[in-house]
């Protein structure tokens, strides 16, 4: 990524980046992964008869036991655990499907060997909510925290994924700061 | 020829001003953001912004609250209520 661009004005308002083959493999391979994942969790519940008959999903009322999923979808309120469940309950099928919805704007985007990205504002909105779950996912997996230093001892096992973790910073903080200027 | 009809009972309306009424905003919900290692502070303050509408300094200072306490609470429970954003 060299960095977002805006282009046009108004209505054609677009941020623009140029992803090379690599990046946009590394890219469509994670925010699969992700949305593999969020699948996998929607699974778990099968719809009842009742959901078929009025269209309302409910999901499951405890935390995923994956750290991962965990943190993709925390808990609902940290000092009541049944209203947590109660709400999770409610709550956690529209979170899936927004993100699912976030994660294919991503896919539908990004062409397959990498070149020109132009997003409208919508759009780069779905982008940053897939890369901040991209980098949630990732962050969790690396266990990544505020002391963590810009680079691993190359020794360490976490060291490739730690340098894809902070090139997905650079790439959602610099469409941050593009689509804010838009605001 | 039918008879005019009897006049109907009439009742003056009298209003009565309620001393006790709440004319307090309605703030059904609160937002808490917790201090986090992995969302971006550039991140945190756009969400505030596009979501609840607050112009970046507010945002920015929200955003940099929950940084200093661990977290914060949006929108303070004696600020005005959060106004949704136009578009």
């Amino acid at each position: 990524v060299n960095g977002w661009k805006r282009a046009g004005r108004g209505g054609r308002r677009r941020l623009v980046a140029t992803l090379d083959a690599q990046e946009a493999a590394v890219l469509r391979g994670l925010v699969d992964e992700v949305r593999r994942m969020l699948d996998a969790r929607s699974a778990e519940q099968p719809r009842d008869e009742l959901a078929e008959i009025t269209g309302l999903d409910t999901g499951p009322s405890t935390r995923p036991d994956d750290p991962v999923l965990a943190r993709l979808l925390p808990d609902f309120a940290t000092d009541d655990a049944d209203l947590s469940g109660a709400l999770r309950s409610l709550h956690e099928p529209e979170l899936i499907a927004a993100k699912e919805a976030a994660a294919a704007v991503v896919l539908e985007t990004l062409p397959g060997a990498g070149g020109r990205i132009e997003l409208t504002p919508d759009q780069a909105d779905a982008w940053l909510a897939a890369l901040n779950d991209v980098r949630l996912a990732l962050g969790t997996a690396l266990d990544v925290n505020e002391d963590m230093p810009d680079e691993l001892p190359p020794d360490d096992p976490r060291a490739g994924h730690l340098g894809v973790y902070h090139w997905l910073t650079y790439v959602q903080d610099g469409l941050v700061q593009s689509r804010m200027a838009l605001l | 020829m039918t008879a005019a009809p009897p006049p109907l009972p009439t009742v003056d309306p009298v209003i009565v001003p309620s001393p006790t009424e709440d004319v307090t905003g309605d703030v059904p919900w609160q937002a808490i953001v917790w201090n986090d290692p992995v969302n971006l502070m550039s991140y945190v303050t756009y969400v505030l912004q596009k979501l609840f509408g607050y112009p970046e300094p507010q945002a920015t200072a929200l955003r940099r609250r929950s940084r200093a306490m661990s977290r914060s609470c949006t929108p303070p429970a004696s600020g005005p209520p959060c106004r949704r954003p136009d578009a």
